[in-house]
């Protein structure tokens, strides 16, 4: 049973930044979104309190993906989420948590301390940094009710929604959709240039996608399959190639390739950290629209895993 | 396609009740509460200063791991845990390992939120309060200036899953689940998936999570989730007088493999997973849907899925937290779906004794299911006096009882509900 692609968006970074974060350290490039709030699907006031802009994104492409499906239909689809780092924003999360350690730095009793600290502490920090955030928003805006789960959290992640998705469609014919939302900013660096060490030329952005998946060719931008292997690359038309943080990264990862015809949105957008391979399954979806038969697309997560998936005309 | 038979064939925990599986009936049994005082650091001044710690020092479970792994140990409380439960597993990971094939064996754990020990860097982050701009990135740049791959705060989630992976050479996959309450919950529905499908052989699924520290403790505690410590009993679930839960910590793990894989390796199944539930609410992320619909389809699911009779399931494990919204929720979603029946099936949740152990909630109660099916017992809800519920059979006291088939049910914060149908194999 092969699973095909009936939708997809995704929305990139607009606002790019030299951060320099740490006062003895390498600066580096930032992307935050962003989102139009007048669009229908906005969230409500009391849930933007302790949503992360690329979980508002996340929600708003879903509901548009979503927005010709009846509710019944809605219902039964199942939800497949990849999620980067939780903290968007270290001083707007952490901030209140920060200023309470400041504010018991002169106190000497330990009781008085975290008294001090608990009533200082953000009331909805639990809620801020909740794993499954962009899933339960994605659900409740969305109206989706399926079988489910949240992956995370460096961009194997996004193979891996899309793969459940995947076997969704293929084992028990049901549609699916897999979404991504990358949270980037300081702490993304800090989590990430802490495994492979800062280095020159580093790119991250914020960014969201969803694709909707199933069984009925009719009417679908491209089949989908995730059970490819390293062989299968050579046969594709071109190849898409994401997982770089920094330049020189890039530079490596395109030179083992360089006997193909290789794409990369790492100049454009950095890295996205579980919405890579989604991103380039839509600008893969555009050349096979130019009349390409079949891409490859292939993620490089942090610890050097590699994710492989193909698309072919439909 | 004909699914294939996926079967429990070992199981370890780590729990505030037990440390190891072999202590968890004896535990059960004499009614152990492990709440009480928190020892791990000082909780003076808080609206809360109890909670179910695993109160044994862990260090001699994992002695043996390296330098890397044994400072982050000493950092990080979940990651802890997980190398203390792979020590308790040693002796039988050496037996398991030559059977297993790596191309054929995968990993899925489901893992809480990270929780930064701030407090126990508090001289450092004054100090960087007051000199630098961004403080908490120049902590954790100050603590991880040796940038490996088992750094020392705020690494990518992925090394949990890939220390395992690395202990059981498993190549097939490796996976993280972060869905809060149901994480470890789903690793095992997500195990039986990939044996049933016939993706692997093996799937070691599990979890781990603690929010036995400052700030989860502190953050829940705002949420209105935990119980404060002024109750005789804290944590008292379906209780008409239940104020909140008690925060946990647990790490787990349970083998799963295929019939293949028992047959040709002459292993004896302890349970068979045959199938789950897994929706969501789609309501709103700080409370169940009151209507139960999301329990109710999820319970169902389970039951539809497992092709046993609604009549055949003689336990019903809860998830009873010991919250005003999800016990009276869980109930109404398990009445209705067991219509008729409802009022003859045991149900009881163990919440009461172990506390909350959020992510690794699903993994704890799981490896306490094992035990329980193994040994004929049905722990009572302990702290039960007014039931919410008096048509249903809340058990008052333990049971020696058989199990043959039961349900055990977690749902997680934003409504995500996961039930695992089991079948004893005793």
């Amino acid at each position: 049973m092969p699973c095909f692609v009936k939708a997809i968006k995704v929305d990139y970074s607009t606002n790019f930044e030299e951060r320099n974060v740490l006062e003895n350290g390498m600066p580096y490039t930032s992307g935050s979104l962003e989102i139009d709030t007048s669009s229908e699907y906005y969230p409500g006031r009391s849930d933007l309190k302790i949503m992360r802009s690329d979980t508002i994104s996340a929600v708003k492409n879903t509901c548009e993906l979503l927005s010709h499906l009846p509710e019944e239909k809605r219902e039964k689809l199942n939800l497949y989420v990849a999620s980067g780092v939780f903290i968007e924003n270290v001083e707007s999360h952490m901030g209140h948590l920060l200023r309470a350690f400041e504010n018991i730095r002169d106190t000497k009793d330990e009781s008085e301390k975290l008294k001090k600290l608990y009533r200082a502490s953000p009331p909805l920090l639990a809620l801020q940094t909740l794993t499954n955030s962009t899933m339960s928003f994605v659900a409740q805006y969305s109206g989706v009710k399926g079988d489910n789960a949240t992956y995370g959290n460096t961009s194997k992640s996004g193979f891996t929604a899309i793969e459940s998705a995947c076997k969704k469609v293929i084992y028990d014919r049901e549609d699916s959709l897999a979404v991504a939302s990358n949270t980037a900013g300081d702490y993304s660096y800090m989590v990430h240039s802490s495994v492979i060490g800062a280095k020159d030329g580093w790119k991250e952005s914020a960014s969201s996608s969803a694709i909707l998946l199933d069984s009925n060719k009719e009417n679908s931008l491209c089949e989908i399959t995730t059970t490819v292997n390293f062989e299968n690359i050579k046969e594709c038309d071109a190849l898409f190639i994401s997982g770089s943080f920094n330049q020189e990264d890039e530079v490596e990862l395109k030179k083992e390739f360089s006997n193909q015809k290789t794409f990369s949105i790492f100049d454009l957008f950095g890295n996205l950290g579980p919405v890579n391979l989604f991103a380039s399954i839509e600008k893969g979806i555009e050349l096979l629209d130019q009349g390409k038969k079949s891409i490859a697309i292939l993620d490089r997560d942090i610890y050097g895993k590699l994710s492989i998936i193909k698309i072919q005309k439909s | 396609m004909t699914k294939k038979k996926a079967f429990v064939i070992d199981h370890e925990l780590l729990s505030p009740l037990s440390i190891g599986k072999e202590n968890i009936i004896p535990a059960l049994r004499e009614n152990k509460i492990s709440d009480g005082p928190i020892e791990g650091f000082s909780t003076d001044g808080l609206p809360f200063q109890n909670g179910a710690e695993i109160r044994t020092a862990l260090t001699e479970y994992y002695q043996n791991e390296s330098d890397a792994i044994k400072k982050l140990c000493g950092v990080d409380r979940k990651f802890e845990l997980m190398a203390a439960t792979m020590g308790l597993y040693q002796s039988r990971l050496q037996k398991l390992l030559p059977n297993l094939t790596p191309e054929r064996t995968g990993v899925i754990l489901g893992l809480g939120a990270e929780h930064m020990p701030l407090k126990d860097y508090e001289s450092e982050m004054i100090g960087f309060i007051e000199q630098k701009q961004n403080a908490v990135c120049e902590l954790i740049a100050h603590l991880n200036s040796n940038g490996t791959e088992y750094s020392h705060l705020a690494s990518p989630y992925d090394i949990y899953a890939n220390y395992l992976a690395k202990k059981f050479n498993a190549k097939a996959f490796q996976h993280t689940i972060l869905t809060a309450c149901v994480s470890s919950t789903q690793a095992i529905a997500q195990a039986y998936d990939a044996i049933s499908r016939n993706e692997a052989d093996v799937v070691i699924a599990g979890g781990v999570d603690s929010i036995i520290n400052l700030v989860a403790l502190i953050s829940f505690g705002k949420l209105g989730v935990i119980a404060e410590t002024t109750e005789d009993v804290m944590c008292k679930p379906f209780d008409t007088n239940r104020k909140g839960t008690t925060a946990g910590e647990a790490a787990g793990l349970a083998i799963i493999a295929s019939e293949k894989f028992v047959k040709e390796n002459n292993l004896t199944p302890i349970a068979q997973l045959l199938g789950y539930g897994n929706t969501l609410d789609a309501f709103k992320i700080t409370a169940p849907d009151p209507s139960a619909d999301g329990m109710k389809r999820a319970i169902k699911s389970a039951i539809n899925k497992s092709e046993v009779e609604t009549q055949q399931f003689d336990y019903y494990y809860a998830h009873g937290t010991g919250t005003r919204q999800n016990d009276a929720t869980e109930l109404k979603a398990f009445k209705e779906a067991f219509e008729n029946h409802a009022n003859k099936v045991p149900i009881s949740t163990t919440k009461d004794r172990h506390g909350h152990a959020i992510a690794a909630a699903g993994i704890q109660e799981f490896s306490l299911l094992l035990e329980m099916m193994k040994h004929d017992f049905i722990p009572s809800n302990l702290n039960i006096e007014n039931p919410i519920d008096k048509d249903l059979h809340l058990v008052k006291s333990n049971l020696n009882q058989r199990i043959n088939y039961a349900l055990t049910a977690n749902f997680a914060f934003g409504g995500i509900n996961t039930v695992l149908a089991v079948k004893n194999e005793k």
